[in-house]
């Protein structure tokens, strides 16, 4: 380390911090490591997306299940693949309706699942906590006292999203 | 046009309604509910598992028409509101309709999310015993052996070396009641002669070669293990 070498820039400590690791770090989390106010990581945060952007960089900050993490760009998503040798895993129609259906009228037992679809919701729902985007919630005070479930961490991660009020109002998008 | 492609007998409701380019709200029901019926009669096998909830609908969809179709009677007195039939599957369809969009929604979602990726939340499972030991790595493991030893002993005394097949009796015997494995430095026996580990090595060599014996190495630079195939002594002749 010669004298020259400036101190590290504080975007540059968030920056490594939001490198390091792989789940969404809590704005207050970064506040607490860094040493900052959680108004100055949020507004380094927008520092570091605007540059990204405006740099071409291959990196992104993500904001999803209550914190920020770094993810590469979509579209270096062919690269990060083929590297990886990992395909998509789409999920079904009937699991994505019964995911929404979860996500927007948690918790909800699968006869209340069925009700909104018409038709049984045992696969999906199975799918759905095998792949951790559901997860059991206790039981309903209601005859049978049958399960309640509801969304998970992942879920948000998964899909992107911050938090459950990021979803938009059911309905919003009716013509 | 086949069934199954509708997420359910909603779905496929919606779909006429939407083809028909109609209103949720004031559906012809005679006309949907003769569509709805035709795309059941299409269908070669009535799987009544799955099309149960299809023919469900379908009533439902009927008694609507015939309500609608009957002269209604005007009520004498003031009755209790009956539960509207109509107005319970318009609010049933626009309930669906909302979900299905969310889950298009969510598609978009999934479709972006799944195309950034983060750092891997696990990390890598460690390397697990590596099943295979090369050659070059028992003869550099033999190497370090003869280089512990001492200059030859001046008194050899020609006649009481072993032969390899002698070594590879002796070295089966001794992996035999060795199950979770014998050192490779325990094959070289202190104060041996050169050839007598030079003998016991290729002894070993060509156990490995006929896959009587298994060579496994915890981690790399490790101690290599030797193990019995088969765990027993009196196999097939060594």
């Amino acid at each position: 380390m010669g004298a020259k070498d400036s101190p590290p820039e504080r975007w540059g400590i968030i920056e490594a911090l939001l490198f390091v690791t792989p789940e969404p770090l809590p704005l207050e989390r970064l506040a607490e490591v860094a040493g900052l106010t959680p108004l100055e990581v949020r507004a380094i945060l927008a520092d570091l997306r605007h540059a990204y952007g405006r740099e071409g960089h291959a990196f992104a900050v993500e904001e999803a299940a209550g914190g920020f993490r770094l993810v590469t760009r979509p579209d270096y998503d062919p690269w990060v693949r083929k590297l990886q040798a990992v395909a998509p895993s789409p999920l079904s129609q009937a699991a994505l309706e019964t995911l929404a259906i979860v996500a927007y009228r948690q918790p909800v037992t699968r006869a209340e699942v069925e009700a909104v679809r018409g038709v049984a919701a045992d696969r999906p729902l199975q799918t759905l906590l095998d792949r951790r985007l559901l997860k059991e919630a206790g039981r309903k005070q209601a005859p049978g006292r049958p399960i309640l479930y509801v969304t998970t961490a992942e879920f948000l991660q998964h899909f992107g999203l911050k938090d459950l009020s990021a979803l938009p109002p059911l309905g919003a998008a009716e013509s | 046009m086949k069934l199954d492609v509708f997420e359910g007998p909603l779905d496929l409701l919606l779909h006429l309604i939407e083809e028909e380019e109609l209103s949720v709200y004031d559906v012809p029901i005679a006309r949907i509910t003769a569509q709805f019926l035709s795309y059941l009669a299409e269908l070669e096998e009535l799987d009544l598992d799955w099309a149960g909830e299809f023919i469900l609908l379908a009533a439902t969809l009927l008694e609507i028409k015939a309500r609608e179709l009957l002269p209604r009677p005007k009520p004498e007195v003031e009755e209790e509101p009956e539960e509207d039939p109509r107005a319970a599957l318009i609010q049933r369809l626009l309930e669906y309709k909302q979900f299905k969009t969310a889950s298009g929604f969510l598609a978009e979602q999934l479709h972006t999310s799944s195309r950034q990726h983060g750092r891997p939340a696990v990390l890598p499972e460690p390397p697990g015993l590596p099943e295979d030991v090369t050659l070059r790595d028992l003869v550099a493991a033999f190497r370090v052996v003869l280089e512990g030893l001492v200059p030859d002993l001046p008194a050899e005394i020609a006649g009481e070396e072993v032969t390899i097949r002698e070594a590879m009796l002796g070295l089966v015997q001794a992996l035999a009641v060795r199950p979770s494995g014998l050192p490779f430095r325990a094959v070289f026996a202190k104060g041996a002669s050169r050839l007598h580990m030079v003998v016991c090595f290729l002894a070993l060599l060509e156990l490995v070669r006929r896959g009587r014996v298994k060579v496994r190495q915890a981690e790399p630079f490790g101690e290599i293990l030797l193990f019995l195939v088969g765990g027993s002594a009196n196999g097939r002749e060594g």
